[in-house]
């Protein structure tokens, strides 16, 4: 986390003072560190979800504090990274696309065939992803649970390790196979898409393919968030991780509330600052971006 | 394995990386609605120097902005890596306001401060106003979410424990909201970033006119600044003793370590303007006092008492046996033995469970604690009394001062004689760390004198940390302190570059440095740019 946290630093400053001297290695400098701020996080978060997957080795006490038993290496397992490649391409090919719908000529050239080779890393790592999910690797499966609307505690329920536990949901809820399969087929769309130049609708087949994938995991791992491997009745699941009934409430309304309109200013935002951005522009206005 | 040192690491790594937080935030606050102001005379008046004014200072603005972003994020993710059985137990209350403050505020006020950077080009200038507008909408809703958790830490109201969860519960949304200490917190807070604001303008804006230099640009920015800083001020003093008074009501213990009120005094108590507090002895040396003052301030009464330390520590002796019993029964409870008897027992007792834990310190098992650890832990719950005496002193000092510095710019800025002042605005331009050192110490006094709580009454600060090792806390500490050097000499740089530079800096070739009269050698790299396309 602590990763993650350090790379974020670039980023709203990059943004802003990268313009602010106009050296190029001062701009250079700033530049490298808004990559990182794109890329670690992008890597770090999907290493995270991998490692979820696996089951991350902690415990909670009597008085539910969590204790972490693993180590800090065993966090590079390869399937984790497997996962963070899975994640920081399938973000960098979303940019990428982006950028060959806003920018013009060169800079739209050079952003689809980075789209399409980014693409193509995203799909084989998702497929080897599931490979080593079909080989088999060890889930949770819950024995024993508390009614759902009971107060939330971890600890009452039973849960053992079984193989392939992550598979179960795929039999138990056939629907949910549809994500996989999604994924793979708008991959190869978007693919497609950016290679005819139509980078709107490959925008829009690519968010597809970013859901999908993350329903994927999110699918195989329910109703778990936080499984422990080690101590198995430790893990957190959706409803014993959940806060109180009012909290969530509150939470639902503002949500309600809020959401809506922070769409409307976003799109009112993206329309005032829409158009291609040309060479020409930035020119005219060199540290004005 | 939790350990002292991990818990004074944890601490220490908050406090730097809040106190850093806080040098970003209240500028922030303040300046947004000085070009809210600056921008709406412009629509106004459509005179061109106060939309001049508006980007330039909005520029300043804009280097600020980052590094608040960059220092906040650093504040969410403490609570889950350093504060992880804090986040367990109090998350069900505080995590709403920090989500509601996302949804709410934080969105609006980073997407409108892009617009407002960029979208002079493509805006009308109402339309552009409103951006502005919306961005210190923005800013000043954050910071009222992030007080309203803030306040809840101080004051937890309208939550329970609950032994099934091991958790404190919400039981009330509005309570939480409409906390007096989190109001009053707020408003305060607030008002200190406007002063914040006017100041740093007031300051540099004197530069110029001590150098001379853009003289009607600085005349307007100096005018506005004087008038809405000595506003502002005048609400922080006012706002600081309705504080004062909230403290008298529901955090007594902070408000006698404030005042090194060792002793319970007939009503009504005397203020101790100075003293050499001695926290061992229990005696203040040398005190001044003016007498009736404190009795006025913290009660606003004649006949009521401010109840001294001492008195607090005998009270405080008789929660911690009290939070024994609830410990003895919690654990009861946590084994299953769930009889409606015990839960009962529990129920009666369980306000005092906080205090309870505080004997955690000292021994794993609370129930069998010592006479010696129960003294230990009563003598615990009031804070070193000497680091809040003085900071208390220092932040009113600086307060009055720069009331007297908003008071005479207002005065002399309203009878035109401000530019034969050259002392005076000499005067000025050294205030300008004044704010600053006003509300960092502010923040020591509010959260020094909350210890050892992190949830006032609730849980010790000592239980809240995750469970790390002090390696890896030593590590991201001194990660943490070269990274934010570095930043702040890259921010200072900028702020120190822009600022020297004026209006200039906006290559619209109306300004000083940009007339050939004076030619700045330091300017050369900048291209000149279409006039009002810089961000």
């Amino acid at each position: 986390m602590m990763l993650v946290l350090f790379a974020l630093f670039f980023r709203p400053v990059g943004f802003d003072y990268r313009s602010k001297i106009a050296d190029p290695r001062w701009r250079s400098t700033w530049d490298w560190g808004l990559f990182i701020s794109g890329a670690v996080p992008a890597l770090v978060f999907g290493v995270a979800f991998g490692n979820l997957l696996l089951g991350v080795d902690f415990y909670l006490d009597d008085f539910l504090r969590p204790h972490y038993t693993g180590s800090f290496f065993d966090l590079f397992h390869p399937f984790a990274l497997i996962c963070g490649v899975v994640s920081l391409t399938m973000l960098a090919a979303h940019g990428a696309i982006w950028l060959q719908m806003r920018a013009d000529k060169v800079v739209a050239e050079r952003a689809g065939r980075a789209g399409i080779l980014m693409l193509l890393v995203m799909l084989a790592a998702f497929a080897a992803g599931g490979l080593v999910l079909l080989k088999g690797l060890p889930g949770l499966h819950i024995d024993m649970m508390p009614p759902k609307d009971a107060l939330p505690n971890p600890l009452s329920k039973q849960v053992s390790v079984v193989e392939d536990g992550w598979l179960a949901n795929y039999t138990t809820y056939r629907w949910m196979i549809a994500a996989p399969v999604i994924a793979f087929v708008t991959g190869l769309l978007s693919l497609l898409l950016i290679k005819a130049r139509r980078s709107g609708l490959a925008f829009a087949t690519h968010s597809i393919t970013m859901t999908a994938i993350i329903c994927t995991a999110a699918f195989s791992l329910f109703p778990f968030v936080l499984p422990s491997l080690s101590n198995p009745n430790s893990s957190l699941t959706l409803w014993d991780a959940a806060s109180s009934h009012l909290t969530l409430n509150v939470m639902f309304i503002a949500a309600m509330i809020f959401v809506p309109i922070i769409l409307l200013y976003t799109l009112w935002t993206y329309k005032v600052m829409w158009g291609r951005v040309t060479s020409k522009q930035i020119d005219g206005n060199p540290l004005a971006y | 394995m939790i350990t002292e040192e991990v818990v004074d690491l944890s601490r220490l790594q908050f406090a730097i990386t809040a106190l850093y937080h806080f040098i970003f935030v209240p500028l922030t606050l303040g300046l947004a609605f000085l070009l809210v102001i600056m921008e709406s005379v412009y629509v106004m008046t459509r005179k061109q120097v106060y939309k001049d004014m508006t980007q330039f200072w909005g520029k300043l603005f804009g280097i600020n902005f980052a590094l608040g972003v960059t220092t906040g994020l650093t504040m969410e993710f403490q609570f889950g890596t350093n504060w992880a059985y804090y986040s367990h137990y109090v998350g069900d209350i505080f995590g709403a306001p920090l989500a509601i403050e996302g949804l709410m505020a934080f969105f609006l006020e980073s997407t409108f401060i892009g617009l407002f950077f960029f979208g002079w080009d493509r805006l009308s200038p109402r339309r552009h106003l409103m951006v502005t507008f919306l961005m210190a909408l923005g800013s000043n809703l954050s910071a009222l979410w992030i007080l309203i958790a803030n306040g809840w830490m101080q004051n937890p109201v309208g939550a329970e424990f609950s032994y099934e969860t091991m958790r404190m519960e919400m039981t009330s949304f509005a309570d939480l909201v409409f906390n007096p200490v989190a109001q009053v917190k707020f408003v305060h807070t607030v008002a200190a970033g406007y002063v914040t604001g006017s100041m740093f303008v007031l300051s540099i804006s004197a530069y110029y006119l001590l150098k001379k230099q853009d003289l009607p640009f600085a005349r307007r920015s100096f005018a506005i600044a004087s008038a809405f800083g000595l506003a502002s001020i005048l609400s922080v003093i006012i706002l600081g003793d309705e504080s004062g008074y909230e403290l008298g009501d529901v955090q007594k213990t902070k408000l006698a370590a404030i005042e090194a009120e060792w002793d319970t005094h007939p009503a009504p108590a005397s203020f101790t303007l100075f003293g050499i507090p001695d926290q061992e002895n229990q005696t203040t040396d040398y005190a001044i006092k003016i007498p009736y003052a404190l009795g006025l301030i913290a009660t606003r009464s004649l006949d009521e008492e401010v109840t001294g330390i001492k008195d607090l520590i005998k009270e405080h002796e008789v929660r911690i046996r009290n939070g024994m019993v609830a410990y003895g029964l919690l654990v009861k409870l946590r084994s299953g033995q769930t009889d409606p008897e015990t839960i009962a027992a529990f129920e009666d007792v369980k306000k005092d469970l906080g205090y309870g834990l505080l004997l955690k310190r000292y021994t794993e098992n609370v129930v069998d604690a010592t006479e010696e650890q129960i003294q230990a832990a009563a003598h615990d719950t009031i804070p070193n009394v000497a680091p809040l005496f003085w900071s208390f002193r220092i932040m009113v000092a600086s307060g009055f001062t720069m009331l007297l510095i908003f008071a005479l710019a207002f005065y002399f800025n309203a009878t035109r004689k401000l530019e034969s002042k050259r002392r005076f605005l000499k005067a000025v331009l050294w205030s300008l760390p004044l704010p600053w050192i006003a509300a960092e110490t502010g923040w020591v006094v509010a959260e020094y004198g909350r210890q050892p709580w992190s949830i006032g009454e609730i849980l010790p600060t000592h239980l809240s940390t995750s469970t790390l090792e002090a390696g890896s806390l030593y590590t991201s500490i001194g990660a943490i302190v070269a990274f934010y050097t570095l930043l702040l000499v890259i921010e200072m740089f900028l702020m120190f570059k822009y600022a020297r530079l004026g209006p200039s800096a906006l290559h619209t070739g109306r300004y000083h440095f940009e007339q050939g009269a004076a030619k700045d050698t330091s300017d050369k790299e900048d291209k000149p740019e279409i006039a009002g396309g810089a961000a």
